[in-house]
């Protein structure tokens, strides 16, 4: 027992716990960074005795968890994180980031849906990916999209459809022209990039293959660039760098309205002739619409959804708010929660056509 | 001169940011479960607040090093602090058995910084040509890659080929529990959401390695290290540092093979490892002693963790496309500062990208010094008896497996796998061989199936994938055609050439 004499003994041990220390430390900046900063601001809210901000809410004092589907250090995760604190300050209460990550969002849905709607679950998840699941009758949802709470929608960013250059499309025009159409890239059924070809394909009636299995819009845009592929769609946002560089050209917004920065790109309602496909391209749209959205549990009393409704309406109108979203490069689209839930309408009440689309490889 | 411009911004306060940044990574890194994915999410916040140049070079400060210190832990506890830290397990952690944990730390690291500096110089070097380069390897290319690394493991170890083949084939396996993505089909997943992303790797890897080791241990009794006197740290870090320029073929081989994979946007964080560790494993001229302590197979699995730093930074400057998810967070980052990464940066830009490059080589260098200073006193933590050991590292074990995703079902995959393991290393299966297949086994499916779809069969025709091929075929059946040509030119002996040929291909 070499090792236990005394000074040696008092090393390791320091080594060992040095070790633990540094595992303290981790784990303390990683999974209780937002509490520890509410911690220290929702006392401040409280003392300011916010008007507005209800510090004597039915919330107030309470700790509210904030899920999200996805790992720390993604988009959703960073959303959450940079919306909590200033929830928490609206609320006077304690609002804990959680990740919830696994099938692709839909443990931390099942979750959600499941939960006591009192207030203190809601959720930041991917409301457009969820209406695309749900109309391409994916598999493993414990849900009725239907029937949560929609408090209001963070950010609901325009798709386009691009053509690599490439490939020497320029316009829809070409596109329409072409009796093979595109091959678009996708990540595979019931994914964004499937479901938006599956749809767009049918609300314009034209032909075109998708090719599945690809990791990600990155390694799209790989393929794009080596003209494998002709086509894909994706946020504007995501696809505004390849377009200036010229390695990309916009054919169509799928959109309400054309985009402000792209006035010349037309959007794809322009081009549909018939009342059955114009239903299919709103509907696409619609879903696009859903953005990310803040849910909660379904039956949510009256008064603390008007709370929660409330507290997120003047966090996304404050300006301290939005200065801190655009340092950090998030774009902000905020609809009310009485407009997140009329646009989940649309989507849940679907028609035929629109299901019949998706079923289509 | 681009290259000094890009020195010149390394500021006495920017240098101390990334230092930082290396400093911060290299404690998460080496603590189990946690890697660089973490340390980047968790840095980011407060690197955003910082002066473009200062926050870009923290940002990349953790994510180049993040491949590093989980070598420490690796080799002597066999726990990867990483998923990307797994294939230093293979032949570190018997090294650490007998006494050698230090030396085999210090091949490691020093094998890390080289890998680095390679990786850096490689991306320099490609700067005028990087949109053909990225544009050359797709898919099948990928699929070839793959392909021959996966024929190589079966060279390691050199133990009976039926066990390797059946270790290869469970890990394949399971690999494929799990949705696939693209078809939306289930596989394996018996309604259960857990197993929907498939089995989780560091829960797996830590049972692999933490909890066999601690059972074994357990088991056996007295200590991690079964020298008695084991040799000066001194004397083994300076022969570790040798033995990587020893190895110089290793060194290189592994180091192009990380900077490879580290090119692909999809094949993930932890593959790189297992290519260049398969690869020296076959071509090494002590293949046998691969899994169980061969310094190549140390300086092959850490050479390549950090070569690939630099490859994955070469899709990022030519397209703006991340090689890596570590490297996508890094882009996201850049964006944030008003940086748009991409082809524009080789001309707007150019002093920043050279400030990268030097960032890669310093960032490497720092971090080899910093982790020689702490191994030696980790390293006397081997020699302790298991009735002090097992505990801390069973709850560090449990702590990493459960941090990865934070879900329940993670500790018993933990726990499994510890079992499993132990009964694959009582009966003499290889663990290594299992996760190869485990880890590579999907991106070779998934890079044939895009190959399929985009080029149809003729993808084989590929002149890069054909050459890999051919090269396959070649060393698989070479050896053979070796003895017949041999039995050949030796027409006294008495039996014919080629029934003699046969005899020996079938021995």
């Amino acid at each position: 027992m070499r090792y236990l004499k005394k000074g040696r003994l008092n090393k390791t041990v320091g080594v060992m716990a040095a070790f633990g220390l540094m595992l303290a430390a981790c784990g303390g900046d990683g999974d209780t960074a937002t509490p520890a900063e509410d911690a220290e601001e929702s006392p401040d809210a409280g003392a300011d005795g916010d008007a507005d901000g209800g510090g004597e809410g039915l919330l107030a004092g309470q700790t509210i968890t904030f899920v999200v589907g996805v790992s720390p250090g993604g988009g959703y995760d960073s959303y959450a994180r940079m919306i909590a604190p200033f929830l928490a300050e609206e609320l006077g209460a304690n609002v804990v980031v959680d990740n919830q990550p696994g099938a692709g969002g839909l443990v931390s849905l099942n979750n959600l849906y499941a939960a006591e709607p009192d207030g203190t679950t809601i959720a930041l998840a991917n409301g457009s990916g969820t209406g695309g699941n749900v109309l391409a009758g994916a598999e493993g949802m414990e849900f009725e999209y239907g029937e949560f709470s929609a408090l209001g929608r963070v950010a609901g960013e325009p798709k386009v459809l691009v053509a690599s250059a490439a490939s020497g499309y320029e316009s829809m025009e070409d596109l329409l022209a072409d009796p093979e159409g595109f091959r678009y890239g996708t990540t595979g059924p019931g994914g964004s990039t499937h479901t938006d070809a599956q749809l767009l394909r049918a609300s314009l009636g034209i032909p075109g293959d998708l090719v599945s299995g690809f990791d990600g819009s990155e390694e799209i845009g790989l393929a794009l660039a080596a003209n494998e592929l002709q086509g894909t769609i994706g946020t504007l946002d995501s696809h505004v760098p390849d377009i200036e560089a010229g390695d990309q050209v916009p054919i169509a917004m799928i959109a309400a309205e054309r985009a402000e920065d792209f006035p010349d790109v037309p959007t794809v309602l322009e081009f549909v002739d018939d009342e059955d496909r114009r239903v299919i391209a709103e509907t696409h749209i619609a879903v696009i619409d859903l953005g990310r959205a803040l849910l909660a549990p379904p039956g949510m009393p009256d008064d603390i959804l008007a709370e929660l409704r409330q507290a997120i309406e003047n966090v996304f109108t404050s300006e301290e708010f939005l200065a801190e979203a655009a340092s950090q490069n998030r774009p902000i689209g905020y609809l009310t929660g009485e407009e997140l839930a009329e646009r989940i309408q649309v989507v849940v009440n679907a028609p035929e056509s629109v299901f019949e689309a998706l079923q289509q490889q | 001169m681009a290259p000094l411009e890009g020195l010149a911004l390394l500021s006495p306060t920017v240098f101390v940011y990334m230092l930082l940044g290396v400093l911060f990574s290299t404690v998460v890194v080496i603590t189990p479960g946690l890697g660089g994915l973490f340390a980047i999410a968790v840095i980011l916040p407060f690197a955003l607040t910082l002066d473009p140049v200062a926050g870009i070079a923290m940002i990349l400060g953790v994510n180049v090093v993040s491949g590093t210190g989980n070598t420490i832990t690796a080799i002597l506890f066999g726990i990867p602090g990483s998923a990307s830290g797994v294939a230093s397990t293979f032949d570190g952690f018997p090294m650490s058995r007998r006494g050698e944990g230090v030396r085999a730390v210090s091949a490691g690291l020093v094998a890390s910084a080289v890998g680095g500096l390679i990786g850096a110089a490689v991306l320099a070097l490609s700067l005028p040509v990087l949109r053909p380069i990225v544009l050359a390897f797709r898919p099948p290319e990928f699929f070839a890659l793959i392909l021959v690394a996966m024929v190589f493991m079966a060279f390691v170890g050199g133990g009976d080929p039926l066990k390797g083949l059946i270790s290869g084939g469970l890990g394949l396996m399971l690999a494929f529990v799990g949705l696939e993505n693209s078809t939306a089909q289930q596989r394996y997943t018996f309604g259960e959401l857990y197993l929907w992303d498939g089995l989780p790797l560091v829960p797996i890897v830590l049972g692999l390695y933490a909890i066999t080791e601690m059972l074994a241990l357990i088991e056996r009794g007295g200590a991690i290290s079964g020298a008695k006197h084991p040799v000066g740290w001194a004397h083994q870090m300076l022969r570790g540092t040798k033995d990587v320029f020893r190895h110089w073929q290793a060194t290189l081989q592994s180091s192009i093979a990380g900077l490879w994979v580290g090119m692909a946007p999809g094949l993930g964080d932890s593959a790189a490892q297992f290519v260049g560790y398969a690869q020296v494993a076959k071509t090494s001229k002590n293949r046998e002693n691969f899994g169980k302590g061969a310094i190549e197979g140390v300086i092959a699995a850490d050479a390549a963790t950090n070569s690939k730093e630099g490859g994955a930074l070469i899709p990022t400057l030519a397209f703006g496309i991340p090689g890596s998810s570590s490297m996508a967070i890094v882009i996201a980052a850049f964006l944030a500062f008003g940086i748009q990464p991409g082809p524009e940066m080789l001309t707007q830009n150019i002093d920043i990208v050279w400030m990268i490059i030097w960032i890669l080589v310093f960032a490497n260098l720092i971090t080899m010094v910093v982790c020689l200073a702490v191994t030696p006193g980790i390293a006397k933590l081997t020699q302790l008896r298991a009735s002090l050991l097992v505990p801390p590292i069973l709850v560090l074990s449990v702590f990493g497996a459960y941090s990865s995703s934070s879900r329940l079902g993670d500790i018993l995959t933990l726990f499994g796998f510890g079992l499993f393991g132990w009964q694959l290393k009582r009966f003499g299966y290889s663990r290594a061989i299992f996760l190869i297949g485990f880890v590579l086994g999907p991106i070779l499916e998934s890079n044939y199936l895009l190959s399929m779809r985009i080029f149809g069969p003729a993808f084989l025709r590929r002149p890069i994938t054909l050459g890999l091929l051919l090269l396959l075929v070649l060393i698989v059946v070479g050896p053979a055609i070796k003895r017949l040509i041999v039995g050949l030119r030796r027409p006294t002996v008495p039996e014919s050439a080629s029934g003699d040929a046969d005899s020996r291909t079938d021995a």
